[in-house]
């Protein structure tokens, strides 16, 4: 089968207007969501996931974001300027699923009349089809008793019950490309594998593309084709899912596997310290602070890409020279 | 010495959509009767809308059970005098699971920090200010960051101001509602050591509700399994936790994924939804999903009773 491209996005730089100044914070992300196939997103709280998924969308508001580069949906450029039809192509070819799910919904109408609508101006169905519908895909992921969540408001539903219907809207569009932002965060396992379940039918049925962010590594590593890792904006390592988790080069993924608490007591190995905040983001590699094998020339790193082999590529001065890196050196 | 106690504390919801229809009701926390050790931190998981919020509410005072007792450091909660239930606020802190939704998103992130220090605390501005601060460092945000509000944190961010801001006071108990579920693995570690560290230091006990297990793992004692308002499994020492024998929790942890691609699920295989409609009200809650059901399970409830010393498990196979 020949693999094809949905959405291509290329130098993806988003910064944020405040008080004459552009902060950046999404720098130069490159990738490419094939069909079937789940790119998986992970990295540092704040170092910018989220708004690189609402920036594919055209989500963010004009007047506080400025947004460069090119993203193409099947080869064609998004027409982000016209409102109308960027409206359209959301919920239709490509879906989303926030992170924060109360803020999705409006807290006036129920959630079966949220759940009607939404498909209803997508799709042409009679608001008593959309219902049934609506049910039955609520009972597909584990929610019990779906006429009565569907009679009831946002605020009397917990967070997972409301990830799961959002999520639900998402999976009956079929959409050509779904971006799942931590789709799974407010749900225990049980639930959480019921839903990865549907999202890999969609895969593999719709041939849906994926962008699914997590911070949870097993999901990740259940999911995902390819991850990419990101700190401070940057996509600083991006490789097949096995390689990320078995062979992981840049300093931060290195640390990052390590810190996870695999059903132990012992003193969790974290990396020590915080990303730079926002304001003081400077030149240089953004982990320069926090990584144990820095070098002064880190900091005039111009966070290109320095090694790329067999479809893994990272930006580390570590991997700019030909010499063999040694491993455990840094951890 | 037990810092809370709930005794079969119980909390029914009721809504209806039209005027016309009939109420309708849903037991969110059905007789959960559960106690938390001084300086210890008890675990709590369970299925999504099992009622977790709900009990912890509870727990932090927030919310008032329909029935049932609550003791804090051995005096009740409910029938205490007003003055004296302004004290126990204080005492326990909750850190919520929509922490988007739990700060006035209009007030920086200095001035929801500061407000329990405001309301129990009596500091001078500077005094509290520098505790502001201080709090920001503990939990790894920059100083500058108490001018921002809520809206222009990331959710990881916000979720670990909400954290200072339970800090803040030094209460005996923290609830703690996923508090990790929107941070990412390092910080989880830091937050997860932090937590740790606190316990030891000034002896602060949690109840912590999360769905990672292998964080609730790490920092609890003891563990308690939920399901659909009942507490189906308990174990008072967390290292038994090979031993958690509920149909349900063995479904739960034979969910959790190792963060290993080798070790991928086939998710085609594992076809574990065996639902059985029509079961009467008065069997076990969990016997229309279980695989082990039997006739007994879907008449009578079974009870939480002890099956080995520290162990209690609600089913009727143990
Ligand atoms: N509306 C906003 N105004 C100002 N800054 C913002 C706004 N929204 C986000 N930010 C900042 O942009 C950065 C990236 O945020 P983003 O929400 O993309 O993080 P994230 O990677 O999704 O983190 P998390 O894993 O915690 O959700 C953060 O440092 C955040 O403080
Ligand atoms: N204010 C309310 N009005 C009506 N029903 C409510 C209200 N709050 C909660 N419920 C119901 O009570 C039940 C338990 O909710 P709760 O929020 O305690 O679940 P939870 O275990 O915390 O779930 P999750 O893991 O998804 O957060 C749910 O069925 C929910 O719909
Ligand atoms: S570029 Fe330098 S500072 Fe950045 S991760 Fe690599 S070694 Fe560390
Ligand atoms: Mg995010
Ligand atoms: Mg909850």
């Amino acid at each position: 089968m020949i693999k094809e491209k949905v959405m291509d996005v290329e130098g993806l730089c988003v910064s944020l207007l405040h008080r004459q100044r552009e902060i950046s914070v999404v720098r130069d992300v490159s990738f490419c969501l094939e069909e079937g196939k789940v790119l998986g997103l992970i990295g540092e709280s704040g170092c910018g996931k989220s708004i690189t998924c609402l920036s594919l969308l055209g989500l963010l508001e004009k007047d506080r974001w400025k947004v460069e580069g090119s993203v193409r949906l099947k080869g064609k450029e998004l027409p982000y300027l016209n409102r109308e039809k960027i409206r359209r192509l959301r919920g239709s070819s490509v879906a989303m699923v926030m992170q924060n799910p109360i803020s999705s919904f409006n807290p006036l109408l129920t959630v079966g009349q949220h759940f009607t609508e939404t498909i209803r101006t997508h799709k042409e169905v009679t608001r008593r089809e959309a219902g049934q519908i609506a049910v039955e895909m609520l009972l597909k992921l584990n929610l019990s008793e779906p006429e009565k969540v569907m009679g009831q408001y946002p605020f009397q539903l917990s967070g997972g019950m409301l990830q799961r219907v959002m999520i639900a809207i998402a999976l009956f569009m079929c959409p050509h490309v779904l971006i799942a932002d931590e789709p799974t965060t407010s749900l225990d396992v049980t639930v959480q594998y019921q839903i990865l379940k549907e999202l890999a039918e969609l895969r593999d049925h719709y041939r849906t593309a994926m962008l699914l962010v997590s911070h949870d590594l097993g999901v990740i590593a259940q999911m995902a084709d390819e991850v990419a890792v990101m700190y401070g904006g940057y996509v600083v390592e991006q490789a097949p899912s096995r390689e990320i988790f078995c062979n992981p080069m840049h300093p931060y993924t290195r640390g990052l596997m390590k810190s996870r608490p695999a059903f132990t007591k012992d003193r969790l190995n974290v990396l020590e310290g915080y990303p730079p905040s926002l304001m003081k983001r400077s030149r240089g590699c953004p982990f320069y602070e926090r990584c144990r094998c820095a070098r002064k020339d880190c900091l005039e790193f111009d966070m290109k890409e320095t090694g790329a082999t067999g479809g893994h590529s990272v930006r580390c001065l570590l991997y700019a020279g030909e010499e063999e890196v040694k491993m455990d050196a840094c951890s | 010495m037990h810092v809370l106690e709930m005794r079969d504390v119980s909390r029914k919801y009721s809504f209806k959509r039209y005027f016309w229809q009939r109420k309708k009701v849903i037991e969110a926390v059905k007789g959960v009767t559960l106690s938390i050790e001084q300086g210890t931190c008890l675990g709590l998981v369970g299925e999504s809308g099992c009622g977790k919020t709900t009990l912890g509410k509870i727990a932090a005072g927030i919310e008032k059970p329909d029935q049932g007792e609550i003791l804090l450091m051995g005096s009740s909660m409910l029938s205490s005098p007003r003055s004296q239930r302004l004290l126990m606020r204080k005492e326990l802190q909750m850190v919520f699971q929509d922490c988007t939704g739990s700060v006035n998103p209009r007030h920086t992130a200095g001035k929801v920090i500061g407000e329990p220090i405001r309301n129990f605390l009596k500091l001078n501005k500077d005094e509290e200010e520098g505790m502001v601060e201080k709090l920001l460092e503990t939990v790894g945000l920059n100083k500058e960051d108490r001018h921002k509000y809520p809206g222009q944190f990331s959710g990881g961010q916000l979720q670990r101001v909400c954290i200072a801001r339970a800090l803040a006071v030094k209460p005996m108990l923290i609830v703690l509602d996923e508090p990790l579920s929107s941070l990412d693995v390092s910080v989880q570690a830091q937050i997860l050591n932090l937590l740790a560290d606190l316990k030891k230091e000034y002896g602060l006990s949690y109840l912590f509700i999360s769905h990672d297990i292998e964080a609730v793992y790490y920092l609890s004692d003891a563990l308690a399994v939920m399901y659909l308002g009942n507490v189906v499994e308990y174990i008072a020492d967390i290292s038994m936790f090979e031993a958690l024998c509920h149909p349900y929790a063995e479904k739960l942890l034979s969910s959790v994924l190792p963060a290993d691609p080798g070790k991928i699920k086939n998710m085609e295989v594992k076809n574990d939804e065996n639902e059985k409609p029509g079961t009467g009200p008065g069997g076990c809650s969990y016997a229309r999903r279980c695989a082990r059901a039997s006739a007994r399970c879907l008449d009578t409830a079974p009870g939480l009773k002890e099956v080995s010393e520290k162990h209690y498990v609600a089913c009727h196979h143990y």
